[in-house]
């Protein structure tokens, strides 16, 4: 095949591949109700229920990254308000550890400098533009009000210590009515 | 046919090259929400609007556009809306609406044509006169567009900004005026 011939082709596969390369998209892991998950916490009118993403498995289909070799470990949430008549305030911001982790040594430098509220990873810390990155924001848990029967779902990035068997680690998530303004704390320990 | 083959090269060359600056997906168009009846302020604080978030070596001027945008798309939503830069200097609206960013992520792709995306997410709170919040809620804004090449770079990162943060301000605007406890205040009786 002579160049003239080549360079028609070669524009042609650029022209068409590179867009598909540009928009992989991961899928969204899908939420069941929270009373299905074996790790959950009622009270005030809400249930919690969450799954840790130990299996590196999960994490390359759905982050597309093995995680826990960073020190990151992902943790579906899904918050329901079983109230037939109260709605409830999330704030994502509340959301955090009782006990923060043991993140000393130098191969946790990176992980323990990007902490936020909470002792949870705070995605605002990693500079970098990264599809990985993108994909974490994307499937983080968000703030929001919940009418009756409605619920929220998406991960929370807790540090782990790099090399070592996972702590035992309690997730605290606080929950106010919007009538009553009262705060309730569930709490999960896994 | 020899001159067709040539032209058709010719095109698809240059548009490899210059990265086409036009947005890759068309918006949503979603419904007008229906306006509430009500007088609100925006707290648009001078911090706010100054938020450049930086990432690796780009910087996104989200704050200056988001400023911009947020009170034309909302003041289509309420009986009134007043500007105001501080939550101390809300005036005697029913209601106050606190943006804050929450969230910015982007891609980053190794051509000029390749499809690059900036996402916003930005916090709403909504509180009443009293100061009791009626709503706390998360809207993603998001634009693509290419990264295009040396020379036009830096109008597709403009581009691309004012598309994902007209995009934060349309849902913004939508998911305000689908609250609840904002819906329900409206259709109250003025005491």
């Amino acid at each position: 095949m002579t160049l003239k011939r080549l360079t028609p082709v070669c524009a042609c596969l650029i022209f068409i591949l590179a867009p598909a390369f540009a928009s992989r998209q991961l899928p969204d892991y899908p939420a069941k109700a929270a009373s299905d998950y074996s790790i959950k916490a009622a009270e005030a009118g809400a249930i919690v229920g969450i799954e840790p993403f130990d299996e590196s498995g999960l994490q390359k289909t759905y982050f597309n990254a093995s995680l826990t070799e960073k020190g990151i470990l992902p943790v579906f949430v899904v918050l329901q308000n079983t109230s037939a008549t109260d709605s409830i305030i999330f704030d994502k911001s509340a959301i955090g550890l009782a006990a923060p982790p043991d993140l000393s040594g130098k191969e946790n430098r990176s992980i323990a400098s990007k902490l936020g509220s909470g002792g949870l990873l705070d995605l605002g810390q990693m500079r970098e533009i990264t599809d990985e990155r993108e994909n974490m924001m994307k499937k983080q848990i968000r703030s929001k009000t919940l009418a009756p029967q409605t619920s929220v779902s998406g991960f929370v990035y807790i540090p782990v210590p790099r090399g070592q068997p996972r702590p035992k680690i309690r997730l605290q998530v606080p929950i106010t009515g919007l009538q009553t303004g009262e705060t309730t704390v569930l709490n999960l320990d896994f | 046919m020899q001159a067709l083959r040539s032209s058709v090269v010719l095109v698809l060359l240059l548009a490899s090259v210059l990265g086409l600056s036009r947005t890759a997906h068309a918006q949503d168009q979603s419904a007008a929400p229906k306006p509430l009846n009500l007088t609100a302020d925006i707290v648009l604080t001078p911090e706010f609007c100054a938020t450049i978030d930086k990432k690796h070596s780009e910087k996104f001027e989200i704050g200056k556009a988001a400023c911009a945008q947020l009170e034309p798309a909302l003041s289509k939503i309420f009986a009134k809306l007043t500007r105001v830069d501080d939550a101390s200097k809300a005036t005697d609206a029913q209601v106050v609406l606190e943006p804050r960013f929450s969230e910015v992520g982007g891609t980053e792709k190794a051509f000029a044509f390749s499809t690059r995306e900036l996402v916003i997410l930005v916090e709403w709170t909504v509180r009443d006169r009293e100061g009791k919040v009626l709503m706390l809620d998360t809207v993603q804004g998001t634009g693509k567009r290419h990264i295009g090449n040396t020379f036009t770079y830096k109008n597709n990162l403009k581009h691309i900004i004012e598309d994902s943060t007209q995009d934060m301000a349309e849902q913004s605007a939508q998911k305000i005026a689908a609250a609840p406890a904002l819906v329900k205040l409206s259709a109250a009786p003025v005491k």
